[in-house]
């Protein structure tokens, strides 16, 4: 006979909220991309205003890990999805917030005098953002140990890029100081970016601790 | 097995008068580490314990190979399983899973079961107390019993705590007096009984009747202690008090617990021990059972998933 069926529902709307949660971060960083790119006004709106729907889900989400804590008591694998699912969205939200940051910042570059467009090699990291936060939240949804560990090799490429972006940048301050500006905004965009992979990562690290169980899992 | 170590059960009861010595009562905290130098140098040990670095002194009870049928009934299956010393053990598993009989075995409490056979080795302190020399008697008083529904004698207070003493032939009534108290404080139920001790047992609650069946037991220092679902007739502020109780006496005691609440099992035990169809399934140190178990049977029991 099927047992827990309340308990099991309820893990699975638990999951679901997760998805949802991530593909609305996903979104967001898709449109922080394209305002970037193009240095387009409604792109950064439609994010700085979708963050607080963001945070609604992750309170949600949040009291929900938590009820079913109390309620459920749960051992074993559904204690590791349920915390895991904590951290995760703590996670999710600080994503949210960068990519809103990113399109604040966006906005002043138009606010500016002199505007210059993203240096390349932002592109290139919100390229590689991209890609690994869509696997990374591929790895939460097919529970992928494989997938979560080639997030974490992805890292090392979005904090090499932005390493260099450290470097190139204030050479461009220092040749065109009449957009340093601007400059200043792109380097706070790269260090936003950087900080989103960051947590990018930790996503498939909670992966990793649900199907292991290990805790040492952030290095 | 370290010998010197090695706590001689008619020894022990011929010394039961006494106090513990202070070398066993003190327990020196120990770090992992040296745990593991420890293990090193005292050689080989039962491989699930050896990860968590445990010598041999600090086994109290080995159960190997044990076979038990009742009649044509298979109830117990090749059970091996290392009880650690001063630790609480904890046996879970569905009903009829053979967890209670196995807990019955180490006081040789299946012998009163006439279609009852054992076959294999229980080994505490490393005597095996399946062997027909064994004095079954003697044996009980070091393996004391907490029992599902308390069952105190239809006595006083104080006598309930004095017969078993007086059953060994203790006769001086200043160390009888001493051994009530100190067991009655150890099992948390003085403070509420002092000034009744010639009351009838009967009359304490059930939570104070099954702390009083605890300080019974205790009284007859027992190296062992076997509880069976000891709160289950239980309140929850009851079962807090025991489960306290549970954690206080394992700086002198050994204790297995049977339970059928997982809560129960996560919140006393260090390990734990899953039964199912009269085999053990898995053992493991209890945050690893409630964490991360190995087995998919482990994990679908204690999360409900069958039962």
């Amino acid at each position: 006979m099927a047992q827990r069926k309340e308990y099991t529902r309820e893990l699975k709307e638990l999951h679901e909220s997760m998805i949802r949660l991530g593909s609305r971060v996903e979104t967001a960083l898709d449109l922080a991309a394209q305002a970037v790119k193009t240095c387009d006004e409604k792109n950064c709106k439609q994010v700085i205003e979708g963050d607080d729907e963001i945070d609604l889900l992750s309170e949600e989400i949040d009291r929900n890990c938590v009820l079913l804590i109390a309620r459920q008591q749960p051992v074993a694998s559904d204690l590791r999805d349920i915390t895991s699912d904590l951290k995760l969205v703590a996670d999710l939200e600080r994503m949210a917030d960068h990519a809103e940051d990113i399109c604040e910042h966006v906005l002043h570059i138009r606010e500016g005098q002199q505007r210059v467009p993203a240096p390349a090699r932002l592109l290139q990291m919100f390229q590689a953002c991209k890609n690994m936060t869509a696997r990374s939240l591929d790895a939460y949804v097919t529970r992928s140990r494989e997938q979560a560990l080639k997030v974490l090799s992805m890292d090392e490429e979005v904090d090499e890029l932005y390493h260099e972006l450290r470097r190139e940048i204030p050479e461009l301050m220092r040749e065109q100081p009449e957009l340093i500006d601007s400059y200043i905004e792109w380097l706070m965009i790269a260090k936003h970016i950087e900080r989103f992979a960051d947590h990018a990562e930790n996503v498939a690290e909670w992966v990793i601790y649900y199907l292991d169980g290990k805790f040492d899992i952030h290095g | 097995m370290n010998k010197e170590k090695q706590i001689d059960l008619e020894q022990a009861l011929k010394s039961s008068a006494s106090e513990r010595p202070a070398s066993e009562a003190t327990v020196k905290p120990r770090t992992a580490e040296s745990r593991q130098a420890e293990s090193r140098q005292a050689g080989p040990l039962p491989s699930e314990l050896q990860q968590e670095g445990l010598q041999p002194a600090e086994i109290m009870a080995d159960v190997k190979n044990l076979e038990l049928y009742y009649g044509d009934f298979h109830a117990l299956k090749d059970i091996n399983i290392t009880i650690p010393e001063r630790q609480v053990t904890a046996f879970i598993g569905p009903s009829g899973c053979g967890k209670s009989t196995l807990l019955r075995c180490f006081n040789r409490m299946n012998d009163l079961i006439e279609s009852c056979h054992i076959q294999g080795e229980i080994h505490i302190k490393g005597k095996n107390i399946l062997s027909p020399e064994t004095d079954v008697v003697s044996l009980r008083t070091h393996v004391g019993m907490v029992f599902q529904q308390p069952n105190p004698f239809p006595m006083s207070i104080y006598d309930n705590i004095a017969y078993g003493l007086r059953c060994q032939g203790i006769r001086d009534k200043q160390l009888i007096a001493e051994r009530v108290e100190s067991s009655l404080k150890k099992a948390a139920l003085w403070e509420e009984v002092k000034d009744h001790l010639n009351r009838s047992a009967t009359r304490l609650s059930g939570g104070q009747q099954q702390r009083l069946c605890i300080a019974r037991a205790i009284a007859l220092q027992p190296t062992l202690l076997l509880m069976d679902e000891p709160t289950s007739a239980l309140d929850p502020m009851a079962t807090s008090k025991i489960e306290d109780l549970v954690e206080e006496l394992k700086a002198d005691y050994t204790t297995i617990i049977v339970t059928h609440s997982m809560s129960q099992a996560a919140r006393v035990s260090d390990r734990t021990a899953f039964f199912l169809l009269g085999e053990i399934v898995e053992t493991g140190s209890t945050e690893q059972i409630f964490h991360k178990p190995e087995d998919p049977r482990t994990e679908a029991y204690i999360s409900g998933k069958f039962g």
